[in-house]
């Protein structure tokens, strides 16, 4: 029962991993048709802002402040329902122009 | 004579904070940010520089603003500058006496010897911030504006902007990078908005960091 689950759900990450990779911009376009960014923020909205003062204690004046964090939390919603197929043949090297033509028409065919 | 002496402001980024920063070599940005922060903090006029004066003519106070980046996530300028002014309104300027020859000593406590001489700055005392700036960056990208951009955001989309004003709504500095989206005038205005927005945010954090120093 629980194995099938996780291999799609694994493969599905791949994909939007794959698709975050190889077309980045475009990546960030979907995001930003719907409004959001990749993080999940809206547009306007900045990060999560703190600031800590003191935190040198040799120094006469100091300062900690940290915007962000390094956690990025991805919206995956977008892309569950795209079936692109990457099939990786890099070590069929003469196969490469087959390589690309698949990828273009798993392009094509997703839109 | 008063002796005006303006911060030294530099901006580290140590190889810890990025994977594009190598070891030895410094960073890109580096000398871009410490450039438009000296630019930023000059030009605001937020501290009155004779506070920093001690004996006219003879001595006077020179602030140095070391900033290390810890980890680089997009929009460096905005959190250099939010540190620079954090510590800033943390800064204590110590109490300092002048010797009989002319030196400047520094009065501690315990010492009950050095109370002899004369103070020149008889407490610990804060720096006065009068108007205090506070920036926002701005990606620009066809339609969008993106507020407060990651470093993924960042290197994929090619035009920032950076918007400082002051507490009081004043524009401090403008700043535009090239790029290929240009910038109108509504684009412009809608930064300044976004900023304005984020300049009520940063005051009450300050504020609240602050308050919390002094309990």
């Amino acid at each position: 029962m629980g194995l099938p689950n996780v291999s799609e759900d694994l493969s599905s990450e791949v994909e939007v991993d794959a698709f975050k990779r190889i077309f980045p911009l475009r990546y960030f376009e979907r995001h930003l048709a719907e409004s959001i960014r990749a993080d999940g923020r809206p547009l306007g909205k900045a990060r999560e802002t703190s600031i800590f003062l003191g935190a040198v204690a040799f120094a006469n004046g100091s300062a900690l402040v940290k915007i962000g964090s390094t956690v990025s939390h991805y919206s995956c919603v977008f892309f569950v329902k795209c079936r692109c197929e990457f099939r990786f043949l890099i070590f069929l090297w003469d196969g490469f122009n087959d390589f690309l033509i698949d990828l273009c028409s798993d392009y094509v065919d997703c839109y | 004579m008063l002796i005006f002496v303006i911060s030294a402001i530099d901006f580290h980024m140590p190889p810890i904070c990025s994977p594009i920063v190598r070891p030895g070599r410094p960073a890109e940005a580096s000398p871009m940010v410490s450039k438009q922060l000296s630019n930023t903090i000059s030009s605001s006029r937020m501290t009155d520089l004779k506070e920093l004066s001690l004996v006219s003519g003879k001595a006077a106070w020179m602030a140095y603003l070391d900033i290390y980046c810890l980890d680089a996530d997009g929009a460096l300028f905005d959190a250099a500058l939010l540190s620079a002014i954090a510590a800033l309104s943390h800064l204590q300027i110590p109490s300092i006496a002048m010797n009989d020859d002319g030196k400047i000593v520094l009065v501690s406590d315990e010492d009950g010897q050095k109370r002899a001489q004369e103070p020149v700055n008889k407490e610990k005392r804060k720096l006065t911030l009068r108007s205090i700036p506070f920036s926002l960056t701005c990606i620009l990208h066809k339609n969008y504006i993106l507020a407060d951009p990651t470093a993924e955001e960042e290197s994929i989309m090619e035009t920032h902007v950076t918007v400082v004003l002051d507490t009081s709504g004043q524009l401090i500095s403008l700043y535009k990078p090239g790029g290929p989206v240009l910038a109108y005038t509504s684009a412009i205005q809608d930064c300044a908005a976004l900023t304005r927005q984020r300049v009520k945010e940063l005051n009450n954090f300050l504020d609240k960091a602050n308050s919390a120093m002094e309990v």
